[in-house]
């Protein structure tokens, strides 16, 4: 059984696959950044979270009209029901035009009912500008920004913005930029026609997390899932910085959003945790000459409102010959680690050139990485289980994917790479099963 | 070797071959390039073909940018319609420096010949430091922040005033009633606010079939749009369906 960790401080651990760099340059050596939440601070046998400051954004435009928004409707009041005394919810409705059902409401034991019968009273719309509503559920939760608070917009959309902000790079950006101020944004796609990149950038972005709901059943639980994430949140705003020496550069295969040599992890709930896998590059040296990569996290205890720094012991590389460096041993439990999220990565990015219509080259891109990874992984336990997979999907990328199939892909694939969890209680394909 | 002569516009244009060696793109992926429309075609066609200076300079730029940020070809592209041919080739020839992406103050993505900016001009504060940390800023009465330390507040009051008056918004001043007539307007509002892209050969079309008798046709989509325009085929299937039941 794993111990807990209740020191209140995250966990940070660096692995790497190999020790020993050629000395004349260009080696490719991975680093696993792995990092623990501490748990959820327990006050007298039970736990205790920070009150909610939590606005949740519903996408009313014509294509939600019917079961999609009713179900919208009825995971929000489910909501209120969830939120503890305390909390305070807002709810906005967007289509072409932007309506605060309720705004910044504490709950406490009489207000839940008229705060449900406002939910209620969502009418479906027209277009959709999926930033103006986002933006005006941020401003209620600011307009009541408290210390020692957690503070969360959710937005809930089947669409494809088509009104106002509609630029995913714009919409990240502007996620960011309220996650730096302690507001973040979670996601929640429903049904096959929804904006991937559009909401995936908001996610991602914004500290929070992207979830798909197939079915306008699954938008009770998947909401309710992504409440429970929201309240088990210790740690938020966690950045990994990484100490790199002259020469030697990252690549981050787990695609967290970057910012020079900082990457930002999002929130993690009680001993949750993270990886971050990186490609590193060494230059070329001599022999004997260590490279040492140093790795710390900072991030803001959600109880305390503290910051929190903490530091890894440095990873060392060294050069070599090339005799040593082709005779050293590989750590294969990282290697699993770094496989793991490069097959993912290959599959995401092959599934977004599938629905950019660039059949042929996300097949050249998926023969040309699996000739690389046909190498990594040979002598690994799941190696042909990998490659069978990677054949399989090149077989099925060179042609049209139906949208759900795309999204069945890359919600699993993104799953695994920062894994994260699935609130849906159906039962899915594995994701190597859906090609 | 080829060489290029920067600014001086060449008579005859460029060759593949001289294209491919003046930026060290394969042969190969410069057609791949030129398909998806990121960089002018050939005037002309067979040995004669040449290749303008437009293309040299798209793929210099390309390689620029690559080299120093990630970016997709979605980004690439969109980057490429959207700075003037001059700023194209200067960042090529590396005249211009390119240090980072610009969050703040302008609304489409763009890259800046400038010092790098601060941290805080990225991303607003520290990341390190918590936004609602100094007791100092609270309310006395009822905890709240003071609006003027309301970081987050100020924050998302700037970006809508931005967002409202950017020029790529689209705004449709009317309720659509029916289904027909809301995926009328998507349609308008995903077509005409496009930039049409670069001309190139080779570049394709998508057809979207509704019925055996009726399909919508467009050139260049991408994902995105092409999302957008497979809803809206989806709608007008649905409705031609209903109508011709009995």
């Amino acid at each position: 059984m794993q111990e807990r960790n209740e020191s209140m401080q995250p966990i940070l651990n660096l692995s790497q696959d190999r020790k020993l760099v050629w000395h004349r340059g260009d080696s490719i050596r991975h680093l696993v950044v792995e990092v623990e939440a501490p748990s959820a601070p327990p006050v007298d046998g039970a736990q205790v979270r920070v009150p909610l400051n939590l606005a949740i954004v519903v996408d009313r435009s014509g294509s939600m009209e019917g079961t999609p928004l009713e179900n919208a409707k009825l995971a929000t009041c489910l909501v209120v029901d969830q939120l503890a005394d305390g909390d305070v919810l807002s709810v906005v409705g967007f289509d072409d035009s932007v309506v605060v059902l309720v705004d910044d409401q504490e709950i406490t034991a009489t207000s839940r009912a008229s705060i449900k019968s406002r939910i209620m009273e969502m009418q479906s719309g027209g277009m959709t500008d999926l930033a103006a509503g986002w933006l005006r559920g941020a401003e209620c939760v600011a307009q009541s920004m408290q210390q020692h608070q957690r503070s969360q917009v959710v937005v809930l959309s089947d669409g494809h913005a088509n009104q106002g902000i509609v630029d995913p790079t714009i919409l990240a950006e502007q996620a960011s930029g309220l996650r730096n101020r302690g507001i973040s944004t979670s996601c929640i796609g429903v049904g096959d026609h929804y904006s991937v990149d559009q909401i995936q950038a908001l996610a991602r972005h914004g500290g929070g997390r992207l979830h798909d709901a197939e079915l306008p059943a699954e938008i009770l639980e998947v909401l309710l899932g992504d409440l429970g994430e929201a309240q088990a949140t210790v740690l938020e705003n966690v950045v990994l910085s990484l100490d790199l020496p002259a020469g030697v550069t990252v690549q981050c295969l787990s695609d967290f959003p970057k910012q020079e040599q900082k990457f930002s992890l999002g929130s993690f709930a009680g001993e949750a945790k993270r990886q971050a896998i990186f490609r590193v590059r060494f230059p070329a040296g001599g022999p004997g000459h260590e490279l040492p990569i140093g790795a710390w996290i900072s991030g803001t205890l959600v109880e305390s409102g503290q910051s929190v720094k903490v530091q890894a012991e440095s990873v060392m590389f060294t050069q070599a010959i090339g005799k040593d460096n082709s005779a050293q041993a590989r750590n294969d439990e990282a290697a699993v680690q770094v496989a793991t999220v490069w097959h993912a990565k290959i599959v995401q990015r092959a599934t977004s050139m599938n629905r950019d219509v660039d059949y042929q080259g996300a097949a050249r891109y998926v023969k040309k990485e699996v000739r690389y990874f046909k190498k990594y992984v040979a002598g690994l336990e799941k190696a042909a289980e990998w490659l069978e997979n990677l054949h399989r999907f090149q077989d099925v990328v060179v042609d049209f994917m139906p949208e759900r199939q795309r999204k069945n892909i890359q919600l699993a694939a993104s799953k695994a790479m920062y894994l994260e969890a699935d609130h849906r209680s159906a039962p899915r394909q594995a994701w190597s099963d859906q090609y | 070797m080829a060489s290029y002569h920067g600014d001086m516009e060449t008579a005859s244009g460029y060759s593949l071959r001289e294209l491919a060696d003046l930026t060290g793109f394969r042969q190969r992926t410069i057609r791949n390039y030129i398909q998806q429309g990121l960089i002018p075609g050939a005037n002309g066609k067979g040995r004669g073909a040449a290749y303008p200076n437009d293309s040299l300079d798209g793929l210099l730029f390309m390689k620029a940018v690559r080299r120093q940020v990630s970016l997709g070809l979605d980004q690439v592209r969109r980057l490429l319609m959207q700075l003037p041919p001059e700023r194209v080739r200067a960042i090529g020839l590396g005249e211009e420096a390119l240090d980072v992406l610009v969050v703040e103050e302008e609304p489409a993505v763009r890259f800046a010949s400038m010092a790098p900016p601060s941290h805080e001009a990225l991303l607003g504060a520290p990341l390190e430091q918590s936004p609602i940390r100094d007791d100092s800023s609270f309310h006395p009465k009822k905890g709240l922040l003071l609006e003027e330390d309301n970081e987050a507040l100020s924050f998302i009051r700037r970006l809508k005033a931005k967002n409202q008056s950017a020029p790529y918004t689209h705004n449709v001043p009317v309720h659509p009633t029916s289904r027909l007539e809301r995926a009328a307007i998507e349609l308008e509002n995903t077509l005409p606010h496009r930039k049409p892209q670069r001309k190139a050969r080779g570049e394709w079309w998508v057809n979207i079939p509704i019925t055996p008798d009726l399909e919508l046709r467009a050139r260049g989509l991408d994902g995105d749009d092409l999302a957008s325009l497979e809803r809206i085929a989806d709608t007008l299937r649905n409705l031609i369906s209903k109508n011709s039941r009995p």
